[in-house]
């Protein structure tokens, strides 16, 4: 299916190294990603620009206060991926290609360069981990323990994957796309992370193959030389550092398509066995709000107090937001303000008075044009995946 | 280099200490070990302490790594299973173990 020859050679790192400690130390120069590894470790000057969650390979979320801005700086957007950004030499302009083949007419191979022969758009969308605000799931589910940041907003810009494919030209039985990067697992035995996703999203006009994020060109971590981006879909389906694109009949086989990222479609308890029939890829984003300000702690002077935030949903558009300051009796509508642009985040506003001295909690639910509202508490899943229940602060009022 | 390793080996080694629940004492210390040595071949420690699970997740993620060829022998994955069911069930205090 994938383009073997075109494969990195592995390192067949366990193999030599026998000794554990050793080699973990090796493998730590191997995927430190120097930029962001340094910055987020810088502190004494000012709030990390990330919060690392996962040092090795890098994992790292948004401190939320970062959300005031409509876009996501990009050096403080989140980074996440299972095996960390390729070897820079893999992605230079000199080495890198896009190889397109499977069901086409055609297989095309494409240097940076020829990216410029096919139309360019610009799309402002939201992009966030499916395991964003894991940590809030009880009982807790296995794996990074993403708490409120792992989700930013930026413009990205690129071209079609639609018009990529139709120069290719798709052969009758094109159902799915799949996809790779460059990036490599230090160990043979650990599947490589192919993702794909269904023809329709494949050919939606706003799905794109993009290299500037914010304006500039795409970083190592942030998936240079170029990524998928598939608005209002998890960002799982973003597959960074892109090499292949295989079309294909079905759904990509292998771990990272067959097993994780997948949900029950319906509610289970916790420890209840499901079948592999039951599970289905996590592909559209659930309607989300969170609270940008005031800061989770903040001790705050009694009176008027804007409240703050952001709030986004899959392919449909926000509807309204609320707010509770009486843990969830009451809510009240926020006010929705600046751009509103599909797939982008909302930011909204609300006037709170804040009359009465102590600690208090501020509550905010979103709810979109399909009618979907955040819940108080997401529906469990094994995977920990899609936390969308509603955001809470808790401030101090000062007597 | 010498003195590098050293260094990053407390610091690796730090990542796992703070109090034991009841547990023999040889697999607490060997547990510790291993998580020590073979979990960060892949991944850093912070993995590891971070999760809270019951004894069938972790049985599960680690039987997982060891089929993605984690270098454990089958009675030390058994003893991995018993000190990280151990040292980080669900109910564990959620400060970091750091």
């Amino acid at each position: 299916m994938q383009d073997g020859d075109r494969q990195i050679s592995r390192r067949g790192f366990l193999a030599r190294a026998a000794g554990g400690l050793a080699a973990a130390l090796t493998a730590s120069r191997v995927w430190a990603p120097q930029d962001v590894v340094q910055a987020a470790d810088r502190g004494s000057d000012g709030p990390a620009p990330l919060i690392t969650r996962v040092a090795r390979p890098l994992d790292a979320e948004t401190p939320v206060e970062v959300f005031a801005s409509y876009l996501t700086p990009n050096e403080r957007f989140f980074v996440r991926s299972h095996f960390g950004p390729p070897a820079p030499d893999q992605i230079d302009e000199g080495t890198w290609r896009l190889w397109v083949g499977g069901l086409v007419e055609r297989s095309l191979t494409l240097r940076l360069q020829d990216l410029a022969q096919f139309e360019e758009i610009t799309i402002t969308a939201v992009v966030q981990c499916s395991g964003n605000g894991r940590a809030f799931h009880r009982p807790r589910a296995p794996g990074v323990q993403w708490e409120r940041g792992a989700v930013g907003n930026a413009r990205w810009t690129g071209i079609r994957l639609a018009d990529v494919l139709s120069r290719a030209g798709l052969q009758a039985n094109a159902r799915h796309v799949h996809l790779q990067g460059a990036d490599r697992p230090l160990v043979d035995k650990i599947p490589l992370f192919v993702r794909s996703i269904p023809m329709e999203k494949a050919l939606h006009p706003d799905t794109i193959l993009a290299y500037r994020m914010n304006g500039e060109p795409l970083s190592l971590l942030r998936g240079a030389p170029l990524r998928l981006i598939t608005p209002g879909w998890m960002a799982d389906a973003c597959l960074k550092w892109l090499t292949d694109v295989t079309v294909g009949d079905e759904e990509a086989k292998g771990y990272y398509m067959e097993t994780a990222y997948r949900y029950p479609g319906r509610p289970v308890q916790p420890g209840e066995v499901l079948k592999p029939g039951e599970m289905k890829p996590v592909e559209a984003m659930v309607v989300k709000s969170l609270i940008v300000s005031p800061a989770q702690g903040a001790v705050l002077p009694p009176g008027r107090m804007p409240v703050q935030g952001v709030a986004w949903t899959g392919e449909g558009k926000i509807a309204r937001v609320e707010v509770s300051t009486d843990d969830g009796r009451t809510w009240q509508l926020a006010r929705l303000t600046g751009e509103d642009t599909p797939y982008a985040w909302r930011q909204w506003e609300y006037a709170w008075h804040a009359s009465e001295a102590g600690p208090r909690a501020i509550l905010s639910r979103a709810t979109d044009d399909r009618g979907s509202v955040q819940p108080l508490t997401s529906p469990w899943n094994p995977g920990g995946f899609l936390w969308s229940g509603v955001d809470r602060v808790r401030v101090h009022v000062k007597g | 280099m010498v003195i590098a390793i050293a260094i990053s080996a407390v610091g690796f080694a730090s990542l796992w200490a703070g109090p034991l629940p009841a547990q023999s004492d040889s697999v607490a210390q060997e547990g510790a070990m291993l998580a020590q040595t073979r979990c960060v071949i892949c991944h850093s420690a912070d993995l590891v302490t971070q999760q809270r699970l019951s004894r069938a997740q972790w049985n599960a993620t680690v039987s997982k790594m060891v089929q993605w060829g984690a270098p454990l022998s089958a009675s030390e994955q058994k003893v991995l299973v018993e000190y990280l069911s151990s040292r980080y069930p669900p109910d564990a205090s959620e400060e970091k173990s750091e």
